[in-house]
């Protein structure tokens, strides 16, 4: 018996398929097209290893090893594509996925994972680009504000906006809040500079 | 002596104290797991001594082990995954005013539970150590290929093919940057940004919290309106009556929480399946429907996985699960080497976890009791609140680890590839390991060629040890590709 199998009566409400699972969540027409990605993944990775030099012996070449790993996943990547071909994959494999495609973002929450994705980027971007350091000193200690701060304000009030919808004033305060607290905690309890400035 | 005296420091047990406390309301939140916490907090210990982050460590992993259990039993919704057979026995308990009771059972047992893991750290690290040392550089590489495989394999279930997809695809990643032989540059496309190579603490965060922010907050799911707790009294009395399950439950999660991969969830889920076919039939009867014996089962065998996480992690270097390889990171940070040397390499470090274990179970066992009622408040809380607030801790964790912005663009590419890799039924635990244990089998192979380079081919089958690992390895991938399929 391994734990993966289901049995009786109490696991009609939950059932175990591994420590992550994934097996409800996808299709033979997922499994394809991840096998051709995966596939020329691992066709790139053996093309780049034979490109890399040969110092010394062949047994200690630096694309060895890459070499053999991308090997063995073309062969994976081919058992997932057999598969996949094998339950139905490629009917209608084209007209199927822009079908799934198109019902992926009729949903609500697909399109707020994709806002949120644009969100994220921006806002790494965007903490990434700028850079700037405000130091005040105050009677007891050194009152410091950095870009990554003044940047990450705004960007979590508009998630909150967003995903929690309160008010707009409820969710720039909680904002602030939040980045002051954790921002404070890395930098004034453990001594931990924050991204750009510090 | 000196390490019980060390971790017994007021300033060490408040650190534990703190940590157990942070682990118990994380585990108790809906959404948010044990990996998550630990990958989170890799970048908080940066900025810590090497034992407060020890400590710190290891009460968060214990606390949110249990935390899960909360929510599970209350509001139905497991905090953690491996809750789930707590929640599917315990609820039903708490519908019929006997919540605080199954709490207290699932808090003794999970007392228990961290006993037996550590009871069987603490016999097994000298036997593993012994052993360990006698590995070289060709049972090294395939240690390392079984942890990839096995991780694949019990990460993706009854998909073992897409575990080890997983796994391979973490090996590349891994081999991003100098190697460690020649000097050579690789993948890095002449962007010396990576000839570092690529840290697996971004990767970690990225693909174990915004990956998982990006699949629950968008999500219309409303937190469920928490139950009276009720009075929680610990049964440890009645824990006698439960004794042999506790037992056997705590064996199957240490030997589960030792294979790599296999973390807490296979742990709880494994246990309650055996503990249901071999429960007396009156007592079968109630399994499903709210069974005391059902909750000792997968809760004395999901802490029990902590122990057993620790015992590859310490001694081969090969994290047992996600969370252990967390720990790993927090080690390695402080240059902490584990390994075959760690008695030589950082003498009383084994001892000084051995005694985090315990004073975090100790505390564990406390404060679960008392943070019962206030997690009950929380689950008011809802998720579209918290989990904006792990957005800023991910950007600064993945940057504080070397001060690289480059790691923070690292993790944000890291959680939308694991929200991806969720969306098409890839498990990403299998990544993370081999982009750890991808160095380690890379040069372990070559160094093990070049040994062979003048030899007769069958040199290679002239080491036990490393034949039993090539049998244990080839047996990993046929058991994937044959036995599942039919």
């Amino acid at each position: 018996m391994t734990p993966n199998e289901t049995s009786g009566t109490p696991e009609e409400k939950a059932v175990f398929t591994g420590e992550e699972g994934g097996s409800e969540r996808t299709t033979p027409r997922k499994d394809l097209g991840a096998a051709v990605v995966i596939g020329a993944l691992a066709v790139a990775a053996m093309v780049f290893s034979l490109r890399l030099e040969v110092p010394t012996s062949i047994f200690t070449a630096p694309g060895l090893f890459p070499f053999l790993a991308g090997l063995s996943l073309l062969a994976m990547a081919i058992g997932l594509g057999a598969s996949a071909i094998r339950d139905g994959g490629p009917t209608n494999f084209f007209a199927a996925s822009r079908a799934a495609a198109k019902h992926y973002l009729a949903q609500r929450q697909s399109r707020r994972t994709l806002l949120l994705m644009a969100v994220l980027a921006g806002y790494v971007l965007l903490a990434g680009q700028i850079s700037f350091d405000l130091r005040l000193p105050t009677p007891f200690f050194v009152f410091q504000f950095s870009s990554w701060e003044a940047i990450s304000m705004p960007v979590l009030t508009g998630i909150l906006w967003i995903f929690w919808r309160a008010p707009v004033w409820k969710c720039g305060l909680l904002g602030v809040l939040m980045v002051f607290f954790v921002a404070d905690i890395f930098r004034y309890a453990f001594h931990i500079l924050l991204p750009a400035a510090g | 002596m000196e390490q019980i005296l060390l971790a017994l420091s007021p300033l060490l047990v408040a650190t534990a104290l703190l940590g157990v406390t942070l682990g118990i309301i994380w585990g108790a939140l809906p959404g948010l797991s044990t990996t998550m916490a630990m990958a989170l907090l890799i970048g908080l210990s940066t900025g810590m001594s090497q034992s407060v982050a020890i400590m710190f460590m290891l009460g968060v992993y214990t606390g949110s082990v249990f935390g899960g259990a909360i929510s599970a039993v209350l509001i139905n919704i497991p905090g953690t995954p491996d809750a789930v057979p707590t929640m599917m026995e315990g609820y039903p308990l708490a519908q019929r005013g006997e919540g605080g009771l199954a709490l207290g059972t699932a808090i003794a047992a999970s007392f228990i539970g961290n006993w037996v893991g550590i009871i069987l750290l603490i016999s097994f690290i000298p036997v593993l150590l012994t052993l360990a040392l006698q590995f070289r550089s060709w049972e090294m590489f395939l240690l390392a290929l079984w942890g990839i495989a096995i991780s694949g394999t019990m990460s993706a279930g009854d998909r073992p093919l897409k575990g080890w997809i997983s796994g391979w695809i973490g090996l590349l990643i891994a081999f991003v940057g100098l190697d460690a032989i020649h000097g050579v540059s690789r993948f890095t496309f002449g962007a010396h940004v990576l000839d570092d190579g690529i840290s697996y603490i971004p990767l970690l965060i990225g693909l174990f919290g915004l990956a998982e922010v990006l699949r629950v907050l968008p999500q219309d799911n409303p937190t469920g309106i928490p139950s009276q707790v009720g009075r929680v009294i610990p049964p440890m009395r009645s824990l006698l009556k439960y004794s042999r399950a506790a037992i056997r439950s705590g064996l199957i999660g240490t030997i589960v929480g030792a294979i790599p991969g296999a973390g807490a969830n296979v742990a709880s889920f494994f246990s309650y399946d055996i503990g249901r076919r071999l429960a007396k039939p009156e007592e079968r009867k109630k399994w499903g429907k709210g069974s005391y014996e059902a909750i000792v089962c997968a809760e004395v065998a999901n802490n029990a996985n902590i122990g057993g996480s620790m015992l590859p992690t310490l001694t081969l270097g090969i994290p047992g699960n996600a969370a252990a390889a967390a720990i790993l990171a927090a080690l390695e940070l402080k240059n902490v080497v584990v390994g075959p040397t760690i008695q030589t390499e950082n003498p009383g470090l084994i001892f000084f976890i051995y005694i985090g274990l315990i004073i975090a179970n100790f505390l564990m066992y406390g404060m679960a009791i008392i943070l019962i009622k206030p997690c009950v408040k929380l689950f008011s809380l809802p998720q579209t609140l918290i989990l904006p607030m792990i957005i800023p801790v991910c950007v600064i964790g993945a940057f504080a680890v070397r001060l690289s912005y480059i790691d923070v663009y690292l993790m944000l590419s890291a959680g939308i590839g694991g929200y991806i890799l969720y969306r098409f039924g890839f498990p990403v635990a299998p990544m993370v390991l081999a982009v750890l244990l991808g160095p380690l089998a890379d040069e372990n192979l070559r160094r093990a060629l070049l040994l062979l380079e003048d030899k007769e081919w069958w040199f290679v089958f002239t080491r036990p040890i490393g034949d039993i690992l090539l049998v244990v390895v080839l047996y990993t991938f046929y058991d994937g590709i044959f036995r599942r399929r039919s």
